[in-house]
């Protein structure tokens, strides 16, 4: 184990449990994270991200069961910790910015008062914590309910405000989802640019390869509960390994020549109910073959990547 | 302050001024000296005339005073008992949910159970245990409308305990005391505020029906529901004994319910206009 690992997600599998049904949101997950490490989880709706995300601040619902795997959190195992030291934990080590900007803050607190209660008696410039997130600190904004603030701006104070407990890991669940087309490059630029300035190690869940691209030092490709490929940013555009991959950066329309068609993938994400032992990916794969349906892919390094299937592409040949 | 009332909802407006003048009308004795609701002033049951607005009862006394005083007592119960009410519903709701888990089913269950048992029956357990008066017809008020507003203050807290600036505090380290105090309770409020406000006319209600079977306020003191009773025996010879303080009682529970509907509206957070 690396001695800057900061958080270690081993085989993590999760059951959301209602009455007899039992649909399983994480299917052996694994995610490492390095000390100041900026992390892209990408995966379509389903695939789990959100549920890993949660999994890693133990913020799942009661009606989430873990079936089997690890979160280590600085050497701890996160499920294994008590109350108090769980709560240590998320108050110096984690951070968390949420998909809804607005929601982040209670509605009933003017944006001062919010800021006080965050930062409590640590000795903070506000407004060096404000111009940082490129907004200007004024009467008006410290006493605007948060309701009045439009979602760029709300995101940057959030962020701004999370990284002023200066967490060690900043988890963001689809940061930028909610927010205008316009505003959500320059939002996730000053989410990785301020992870930098702090040595904050960052996991970014997203669904948008391009988005996270440009500032992580490592993608990780999520399919079906589990972590299909992990690599390096431009490795991952110029050489995917992971079919999935492959047509995830096809089906994405930067990639795509003006006048082109788009190719979408065929099928959609599976749902799954128990461990599965085959790829999840196979029934939508053009390259799925008999091995495919019938044994569960392990994960090989291939160079710098690591992919999760039994046909890699581009020619290279594991026999 | 007269454009908003000019805004607001006619039937709010008449519900706030019908409320306004029965609590003035109650507090009248005090300012005019001479009106006796104790003493007898003319003969039985006379019919309301230019001497005695609402008439005399069996004893010979005006029965306007004694609505007055009724009014008084039926209020001050209704408004105590919810008062205590309502502090001890938010309190155990959001206590409730802000614990979760078996803490939180205990409170649902208990609420659930209370809210099964007829509520006029529960109230005459208290008032024989307790002993007949307006205290143990406050008692009453508080155990049948307390569970009614933890379901439904818990409701609403269960709604805020999942945003995400409560993720977000509880991510930060806040204490779960913390997290009721500074997010649920404010969040919440509007939501109280309306709920005790149909406390308020459930308690007039359920005064007015204890003391008409006995077990509330006792002769010669006077609710508008011991006048009810006093008066029911001559309801065929003098009905003006039992039927005015009946329909005060009517309309004061009405003015009440109207006050509480614009409340809800007022306070919806669905109907709030983006404030400029």
């Amino acid at each position: 184990m690396n001695a800057t690992e900061l958080l270690t997600v081993d085989r993590l599998a999760v059951d959301h449990v209602n009455g007899d049904v039992r649909v399983r949101a994480l299917d052996g997950a694994s995610l490492r994270v390095a000390a100041g490490q900026i992390v892209g989880i990408v995966g379509e709706s389903g695939s789990g991200k959100s549920t890993l995300a949660a999994a890693i601040g133990r913020l799942l619902p009661p009606t989430a069961e873990i079936a089997g795997g690890h979160v280590t959190i600085d050497g701890a195992d996160l499920h294994r910790l008590a109350p108090s030291e769980l709560r240590r934990l998320r108050r110096d080590t984690l951070g968390f910015v949420f998909q809804s900007p607005i929601s982040s803050f209670d509605p009933t607190r003017r944006v001062g008062r919010q800021i006080r209660d965050v930062l409590g008696d640590r000795d903070v410039d506000v407004t060096a914590m404000l111009a940082s997130v490129g907004l200007v600190q004024s009467q008006s904004l410290l006493s605007s309910y948060p309701h009045q603030l439009s979602g760029g701006m709300a995101q940057r104070l959030a962020i701004a405000l999370t990284l002023a407990r200066g967490p060690r890991l900043l988890i963001a669940d689809e940061p930028t989802a909610a927010l205008d087309a316009t505003v959500q490059a320059g939002v996730m630029s000053l989410l990785a640019e301020r992870c930098r300035a702090a040595h904050t190690a960052l996991t970014i869940f997203t669904h948008d390869l391009d988005l996270v691209a440009d500032h992580c030092d490592l993608v990780v490709v999520m399919y079906g509960g589990r972590d299909v490929e992990a690599g390096l940013p431009d490795t991952l555009f110029a050489q995917p390994r992971h079919p999935y991959t492959r047509a995830l950066i096809d089906s994405a329309p930067a990639h795509v020549e003006q006048g082109a068609r788009l190719t979408g993938i065929p099928g959609a994400p599976p749902v799954l109910h128990g461990h599965l032992e085959s790829c999840a990916f196979a029934p939508r794969c053009p390259y799925a073959d008999d091995t495919c349906r019938k044994q569960r892919p392990e994960p090989v390094g291939i160079g710098a990547t690591v992919v999760a299937c039994h046909h890699p592409l581009a020619g290279v040949s594991r026999e | 302050m007269i454009r908003r009332l000019r805004k607001t909802d006619p039937l709010t407006l008449a519900g706030g001024v019908m409320l306004a003048v029965l609590v003035l009308m109650s507090l009248l004795p005090f300012v005019l000296p001479g009106v006796d609701a104790r003493s007898t002033v003319g003969p039985r049951l006379s019919e309301p005339s230019g001497s005695w607005w609402f008439g005399t009862d069996q004893l010979g006394r005006s029965i306007l005073p004694r609505v007055l005083e009724g009014i008084r007592t039926t209020m001050l119960i209704s408004l105590a008992a919810v008062v205590v009410a309502t502090t001890l519903a938010t309190v155990i709701a959001v206590f409730g949910v802000v614990m979760g888990g078996w803490v939180d089913q205990v409170v649902v269950r208990t609420a659930d159970a209370l809210f099964a048992f007829p509520a006029v029956l529960l109230a005459i357990v208290i008032a024989t245990v307790v002993g007949p008066g307006s205290v143990s017809a406050a008692i009453a008020i508080v155990v049948i409308t307390t569970p009614l507003m933890v379901r439904a203050i818990r409701s609403g807290a269960v709604r805020i305990i999942d945003r995400d600036f409560v993720t977000t505090s509880y991510v930060g380290g806040a204490s779960r005391l913390r997290i009721a105090t500074r997010h649920v309770v404010p969040n919440i409020a509007g939501l109280v505020v309306v709920q005790a406000t149909y406390s308020a006319s459930i308690a007039m209600l359920t005064e007015g029906a204890l003391s008409f079977l006995g077990f509330g306020v006792q002769a010669p003191d006077a609710s508008l529901g011991s006048l009810v009773q006093e008066g029911n025996v001559y309801l065929t010879i003098a009905p003006w004994v039992t039927l005015i303080p009946g329909a005060v009682l009517a309309v004061a529970i009405l003015s009440v319910n109207l006050v509480g509907d614009g409340l809800r509206d007022a306070l919806d957070p669905r109907t709030v206009r983006t404030l400029t």
